[in-house]
């Protein structure tokens, strides 16, 4: 395999156990890119969200052992980036990381905790999000696509935490164009629609439900509105939410919520980990007509 | 100030003061229409020193999406103090979900747990 670009990888909860077929997919666009990829020998949960207490430095440890690890075998694999398919692991890390490159007070205080253990952090580790990657690599991308995808009218939703706060941002937190090129270079008709950074109300769901699904339905309904027949998002999270709302509706919008990685995938004919039901959704929208690409 | 309101400006490390209500945190918020009291009121009762403000919903509902954060005009950062406004309870070992009244419990993901956890429980 020719290698095109190197990260080591940080898995999170969600993609070992609920958001499967995200991960899988993901590796099968990887390989066919040539975007080599080594998951940690060892990970910590990143605690999923950013504390955001001044006071409270213990709520970030498991995000600095997962920094300190990637440290260690980044010099040995020649990579700092860690790159992540979860946007809340993402998001949690790099602010984590952004604290500790920002604050020395905080830093030192960490160091203490780290001590007994031997271990330090020395700040080398860049965290990445697989949107900007794909984003890069959008030509390479266009090159391996297979599959007709005119019949796919696809939205891209963005949510919250690849976006805000604005420093740990993948594009302009305002007006996020990157997955909108990543989905065009693959060949499908790109739907913009206003909900696109609007949050599905996250872990509300446990607190508020009709709250979460009110929000969620409203994305929906906004992508579907807009003339969407499918809902592309790069969040388990959101996905758990979107699918929820969904659910519940009493009238079911013809449109299909599914991962960036999943729709990716299939356009460049990598079948093995998609979801029989999602490909079977997508194979109703493509031209049977197969082969060809550039 | 009393005791409840410092705790919640020494937890935040924010300085309510610079708030001058122009209501943009509530415009955002996208979980406003859910709220009890909207975010730039809870900002104005921490303002005035009310204690009560540790007993309303509104800051449950928030989803600390960040969105009243990056756009307020005066960096008072509405989420970032609701936070501080929840772990004033949280502290207190006052947890604000009870896993056995959860609705589908067992068909909530991992991160959705993981989330709730650290947002609902000390």
């Amino acid at each position: 395999m020719m290698v095109n670009d190197k990260y080591l990888y940080f898995p999170g909860c969600s993609v070992k156990r609920d958001a499967k077929s995200y991960e899988k997919t993901a590796f099968d666009v990887f390989g066919k890119l040539g975007i080599w990829v080594k998951e940690l020998d060892k990970w910590w949960c990143c605690g999923a969200t950013f504390g955001l207490a001044v006071d409270d430095v213990a709520r970030h440890l498991g995000s600095v052992r997962s920094l300190i690890q990637a440290e260690q075998e980044g010099a040995r694999y020649g990579t700092y980036k860690l790159l992540t398919l979860c946007p809340m692991c993402y998001n949690t890390l790099k602010r984590v990381n952004l604290l500790l490159k920002r604050d020395p007070g905080k830093l030192d205080n960490i160091r203490r905790y780290l001590r007994d253990e031997n271990l330090d952090y020395k700040l080398s580790v860049e965290v990445v999000h697989v949107l900007p990657v794909l984003y890069e690599h959008r030509d390479l991308i266009r090159k391996n696509i297979v599959r007709d995808g005119s019949g796919i009218r696809a939205a891209p939703y963005y949510g919250c935490t690849p976006l805000r706060p604005r420093e740990v941002a993948v594009d302009n937190p305002e007006a996020p164009s990157i997955m909108h090129v990543v989905l065009k270079s693959a060949g499908v008709r790109v739907v913009d629609f206003p909900f696109k950074t609007e949050c599905c109300g996250a872990y509300v769901y446990a607190y508020n439900r009709k709250a979460v699904i009110g929000k969620s339905s409203m994305i929906i309904l906004g992508a579907y509105k807009a003339g969407a027949n499918v809902l592309v998002t790069v969040c388990p999270l959101c996905h758990y939410n979107l699918m929820l709302a969904y659910n519940s509706m009493k009238h079911k919008p013809p449109i299909k919520i599914i991962y960036l990685t999943e729709l990716l995938a299939y356009l460049m004919g990598l079948d093995d980990n998609i979801p029989p039901e999602i490909k079977s959704f997508l194979d109703g929208l493509t031209p049977s007509v197969e082969g060809g690409g550039d | 100030m009393g005791d409840v309101i410092d705790k919640i400006i020494k937890i935040s490390g924010r300085n309510v003061n610079l708030c001058y209500q122009c209501g943009m945190c509530t415009a955002v918020c996208p979980m406003a229409e859910y709220m009890d009291v909207k975010p730039h009121q809870i900002i104005r009762m921490i303002q005035l020193g009310d204690e009560r403000v540790v007993e309303i919903d509104a800051v449950w509902v928030c989803a600390s999406c960040m969105a009243c954060v990056d756009r307020c005009p005066r960096d008072v950062g509405p989420g970032i103090i609701f936070e501080a406004v929840r772990l004033v309870s949280l502290r207190k070992g006052i947890d604000k979900i009870d896993y056995k009244a959860i609705e589908d419990l067992e068909a909530a993901p991992t991160l959705a747990m993981v989330t709730a956890s650290r947002k609902y429980t000390g």
